[in-house]
C-alpha cells in the first residue's frame, strides 16, 4: 500500500479558510495590539556595529543598528543584498534570509535577483516581501512609500490590509495607521500644497479613526473646518465647527468660532450670531463690529456701545469699518 | 507537497517586540499552521478556529521563546496543544463525522464526485484518527507534508532517530487499519426529473 498516496486522497486544506483565518486574526489583532512604546534597538554607532559585523561569519543569524541622520550610508548585508540609508532602523537575519524593521527616513534595497533570498521591510504601517529586486522605502510623515526601481514587490499595508503588487517604476503609499499620524499627514500634505480633496480624504480617515471625545477629533476637525472652506463647502465647515464646539474641547473655540463666523456671514447675521456674541466675552475688537453690525437695526444703542469701544483698540481697515458703521447708526 | 518556509528572519523583530513585526510573523505562518490543523484535526477539529488561536497564543506567548531557532518547533507544539484540546472538546460536542468536511470537498464539484470525495476522505481521516497522536504528527509531516525525518525532527523537538521509528509504527498501523476498513462502493446519488 502506498501510504503517501492514500493520505493525499485527503482533501487540501480550503484555501478560503485560511483566508478566513486571515481575516479573524487580523480583526482580533486590531482589537487586542495595545499602543506599545514604539521599538528602538540599541543605539549603536554604526561604525562600531559595523566593525562588528565585519568580524562575524556572514551566514551566521546577525542584527544591525541602521542609523544615518544627515548622509546617507551604504551598507552590504551579503552577496545577496546591498542597502543605503538615511534614517533609522535595524536589519537582521543570515545573508540570505533578512528582514528589516524601518522606523524612519529612506532605505534603498537592492536584492541580486535569482538567488532564492527572502527579504521582508517591516514599517507600523506596512510589511514589504520581495525577492531579487530594488526598491525604497521612505517612512515620513505622509505614511510608508515603496518605489520600485527593478522587479517587483508585495506590498501589504496595514491599513485595511490591502494588498499590493508593485512593478518597476511603481510607488505604492501606505497611510499612517492612527490618528495622530493622520493628522501628520494632512499636515504634510498642507506644507507640500496637495489638493484640498487629498487632504479632506486624509482628514476623513484620520475622523475615522479618532476616538469619540480625544484632543485629536477635535485638531481634526478643525483642520477640516479650513478645508471644507477652502473647497467653498461652507455648510460642512459649518457643521465642522458646531460639531468642534459641542465635542468638549476648548482649547480653539475661539479661534473656530471666529473662523465660522466669517464663512457664516456670506449667508445671514442670524446665521452668524451664535458665533459671534460668544465672542464678545474674549475681548475681540474685529468680532464686536460683526456683532455691532448685526444687531444694528435690532439694537441700535448696544451697536453703538459696542462700536465705541472697539474704536479704541482698533487700527486700519478695521477702525475704518468700524466708523462707517457708526456714521451709519447716526445718520438719520 | 511541501509549502516554502517563511522567512526565517522574521523571527527577531518579533521577539524584539519591532511594530508590526509579530503579525507579519504569524501571517507569513498562517498557511502552514492552518494545514497542521486541517491534517493532524481531521474532521472533529474546526481548522480555522484551531489556526486561528494557534496564532492568537503566538502572539500572546511570543516572549516565552528561548530563541529564534526553536521557533518552528515552539509554534507545531502550540498548534498540537490547541488541536489536542479542540479534540477534547468535540468529545463533549457528540461531533457528527465527516459534517466538517462540507465546504471543503463541494466547492465546484458534483454531487456524486462530493459524495465520494467526502467518503473517501472520511475513511483517511477515520484511519489516522484511530492512529496515536505521536504516529499521527509523523505520518503527516513526513508523507504529506514531505518534510524530511530531520525537518519533522526538529518541528516536533525529537531525535532524528525517534522520528524514524515513530513512521515506521505509524506506516504499519495505518495499513492495518485501512485494512480493516470495509472498502464500500462509490454510493448512487438518485435525482429526479421534474416534468
Amino acid at each position: 500500500m502506498d501510504i503517501q498516496r492514500e493520505l493525499q486522497r485527503m482533501p487540501e486544506p480550503d484555501p478560503k479558510g485560511a483566508q478566513r483565518v486571515l481575516r479573524r486574526f487580523r480583526a482580533s489583532r486590531q482589537e487586542t495590539v495595545s499602543s506599545r512604546a514604539p521599538w528602538m534597538a540599541p543605539a549603536l554607532a554604526l561604525a562600531a556595529a559595523a566593525t562588528l559585523w565585519a568580524t562575524v561569519p556572514r551566514d551566521t543569524h546577525r542584527t544591525l543598528t541602521l542609523d544615518a541622520s544627515g548622509t546617507p550610508e551604504s551598507l552590504s548585508w551579503s552577496d545577496q543584498v546591498q542597502l543605503e540609508f538615511a534614517g533609522h532602523g535595524a536589519v537582521s537575519g543570515t545573508g540570505r534570509d533578512v528582514a528589516i524593521t524601518w522606523e524612519q527616513g529612506l532605505i534603498s534595497v537592492q536584492v541580486a535577483p535569482n538567488t532564492a533570498s527572502t527579504l521582508s521591510v517591516l514599517t507600523e504601517e506596512a510589511v514589504i516581501d520581495v525577492v531579487g529586486t530594488a526598491f525604497t522605502v521612505e517612512r515620513d510623515k505622509t505614511g510608508v512609500t515603496v518605489n520600485v526601481t527593478h522587479g517587483k514587490v508585495a506590498v501589504s499595508c496595514r491599513d485595511g490590509w490591502s494588498g499590493h503588487l508593485v512593478s518597476t517604476s511603481e510607488a505604492h503609499t501606505c497611510l499612517p495607521l492612527h490618528a495622530a499620524g493622520l493628522m501628520a499627514r494632512a499636515d504634510a500634505q498642507l506644507d507640500q500644497g496637495a489638493p484640498p480633496a487629498e487632504v479632506l480624504d486624509t482628514l476623513n480617515l484620520g475622523l475615522n479613526k479618532a476616538g469619540h471625545d480625544s484632543a485629536e477629533r477635535g485638531e481634526l476637525l478643525v483642520r477640516r473646518l479650513h478645508v471644507h472652506s477652502q473647497l467653498g463647502h461652507r455648510s460642512l465647515a459649518l457643521d465642522d465647527a458646531d460639531a468642534y464646539l459641542t465635542s468638549g474641547q476648548t482649547g480653539r473655540a475661539v479661534e473656530v468660532r471666529q473662523f465660522a463666523s466669517r464663512i457664516a456671514l456670506y449667508e445671514s447675521c442670524s446665521r452668524a450670531m451664535p458665533y459671534l456674541e460668544p465672542l464678545l466675552d474674549a475681548g475681540q475688537a474685529e468680532d464686536a463690529v460683526l456683532f455691532a453690525e448685526c444687531i444694528a437695526t435690532s439694537d441700535p444703542s448696544r451697536a453703538r456701545e459696542l462700536l465705541e469701544q472697539a474704536l479704541m483698540a482698533l487700527e486700519n481697515t478695521w477702525q475704518q469699518r468700524a466708523r462707517r458703521a457708526l456714521n451709519t447708526l447716526e445718520s438719520p | 507537497m511541501a509549502l516554502q518556509l517563511p522567512n526565517p528572519a522574521l523571527v527577531p523583530p518579533a521577539l524584539d517586540g519591532a511594530p508590526g513585526a509579530i503579525d507579519a510573523l504569524a501571517e507569513a505562518w498562517l498557511p502552514h499552521v492552518y494545514r497542521w490543523c486541517h491534517r493532524l484535526g481531521g474532521p472533529v477539529v474546526d481548522a480555522e478556529d484551531a489556526a486561528h488561536e494557534t496564532l492568537i497564543i503566538m502572539c500572546r506567548r511570543i516572549d516565552s521563546l528561548h530563541g529564534p531557532a526553536q521557533f518552528r518547533s515552539w509554534l507545531f507544539n502550540i498548534a498540537r496543544k490547541v488541536i489536542a484540546n479542540q479534540r477534547k472538546r468535540a468529545w463533549f460536542k457528540r461531533w457528527v463525522p465527516g459534517a466538517s468536511m462540507r465546504d471543503q470537498v463541494s466547492a465546484g464539484w458534483g454531487p456524486e464526485r462530493s459524495l465520494e470525495a467526502r467518503q473517501t476522505a472520511v475513511t483517511v481521516w477515520k484511519v489516522l484518527d484511530s492512529l496515536s497522536s505521536t504516529q499521527r504528527e509523523v505520518l503527516v509531516l513526513i508523507e504529506l507534508e514531505e518534510r524530511s525525518a530531520a525537518e519533522a525532527a526538529e518541528l516536533l523537538g525529537l531525535p532524528t532517530g525517534t522520528v524514524k521509528s515513530r513512521l515506521r509504527a505509524g506506516r504499519e498501523a495505518f495499513r492495518r487499519a485501512m485494512s480493516r476498513i470495509p472498502q464500500t462502493p462509490p454510493q448512487t446519488v438518485h435525482t429526479a426529473k421534474v416534468s
